[in-house]
């Protein structure tokens, strides 16, 4: 079970913009493996469903975390766009009241079936 | 002077430090810009950790835009293909692209990819012209495609009798028939993949001088 609401997430990235935070390498991987130029474009795709069939992975707790009295939790979702998989964690920091967005690039654990299926088809150009 | 918070784990002691980044769109070329980032010395997170980029990238983005806007309209003008004539074709008001060009107004993001896609495929301006009919549009493709196998293929057209494609159910095979000297030889070039749902036997031999 997820430790974060993902409607409360994805509500903050239609509507409180600025308690998200991308954190290296958001950005540069978000453009590598999904196009997505720059912040707006990631809140943009997030907000507007872009996250399809997404799939809860895990939770984990935050490992370079300062305060470990205060935990702080990841959940990662798996999710697909178009004919890729993509990978997403996120988590919040009570303290500082930010949604820190700590991945957004392909899945490293493709669903060998779907992906099979896609590469057979000739749909998959994934290269991580 | 109060060094910012981290915002990510709550931290003081959060340095600046400026990174050198080259942003590009498709057939605008590149442009370099500092970003100004951050790094927390405690939870190790860099980052635009107080959203300063993203206007500076925003603006660099549509100046870029702008710019492989100008290089495709100069391309299709060089390859003496007319705005006037492709707003016709693709059922564009007369002097859109006039005005894009010069900056008049700001082409849509839809309009750019329409751009994009034309300067990689030219041959959907013929695709336009045909009223976006089906089956034209397949022997437009399937004709754009052998045009480009043809020109991979290095042979000389004086010196071979015949070429043509012979299919499977699953492949196509463009063959070349040399004649060298007294002694012919056949040669078999795989070709591209057939369509899907494009029987390629039927279609007629495609001869060199006839493509």
């Amino acid at each position: 079970m997820s430790y974060y609401e993902y409607k409360n997430f994805r509500e903050a990235c239609c509507s409180h913009r600025d308690s998200i935070i991308l954190i290296n390498p958001v950005p540069k991987t978000a453009y590598r493996d999904f196009n997505l130029k720059n912040k707006k474009e990631v809140l943009d795709f997030i907000c507007n469903d872009g996250l399809e069939d997404r799939v809860f992975i895990n939770t984990k707790e935050w490992e370079k975390n300062p305060n470990p009295k205060e935990g702080i939790m990841v959940d990662a979702y798996k999710f697909r766009t178009i004919h890729r998989l993509g990978y997403i964690a996120f988590m919040y920091n009570e303290h500082t009241q930010k949604w820190i967005i700590k991945s957004l690039h392909l899945s490293e654990d493709r669903n060998p079936i779907m992906y099979i299926a896609l590469q057979k088809a000739g749909l998959f150009d994934l290269e991580e | 002077m109060n060094t910012p918070t981290c915002p990510v784990c709550g931290s003081e002691g959060v340095k600046a430090y400026t990174k050198r980044e080259y942003l590009q769109e498709p057939f605008g070329g590149q442009t370099a810009v500092e970003l100004k980032e951050y790094r927390c010395p405690v939870c190790e997170s860099t980052g635009d950790l107080f959203n300063e980029n993203d206007e500076l990238i925003e603006q660099t983005q549509n100046e870029l835009k702008f710019q492989s806007v100008k290089n495709i309209l100069d391309d299709f003008h060089r390859n003496k293909i007319s705005m006037s004539a492709l707003e016709r074709a693709l059922g564009i008001p007369q002097r859109t692209f006039t005005k894009w060009k010069n900056g008049n107004a700001k082409a849509s993001a839809t309009g750019i990819t329409l751009l994009r896609f034309i300067r990689l495929f030219p041959w959907l301006v013929d695709v336009a012209e045909n009223k976006y009919d089906y089956d034209t549009a397949q022997k437009i493709y399937i004709q754009s495609a052998v045009q480009k196998l043809l020109s991979k293929v290095e042979f000389d057209a004086r010196s071979f009798s015949e070429a043509g494609i012979v299919s499977t159910s699953q492949s196509a095979f463009f063959y070349i028939n040399y004649n060298k000297g007294e002694e012919p030889f056949h040669e078999t070039v795989p070709a591209t993949s057939a369509a899907p749902g494009l029987n390629v036997s039927e279609a007629t031999p495609l001869y060199a001088g006839e493509v």
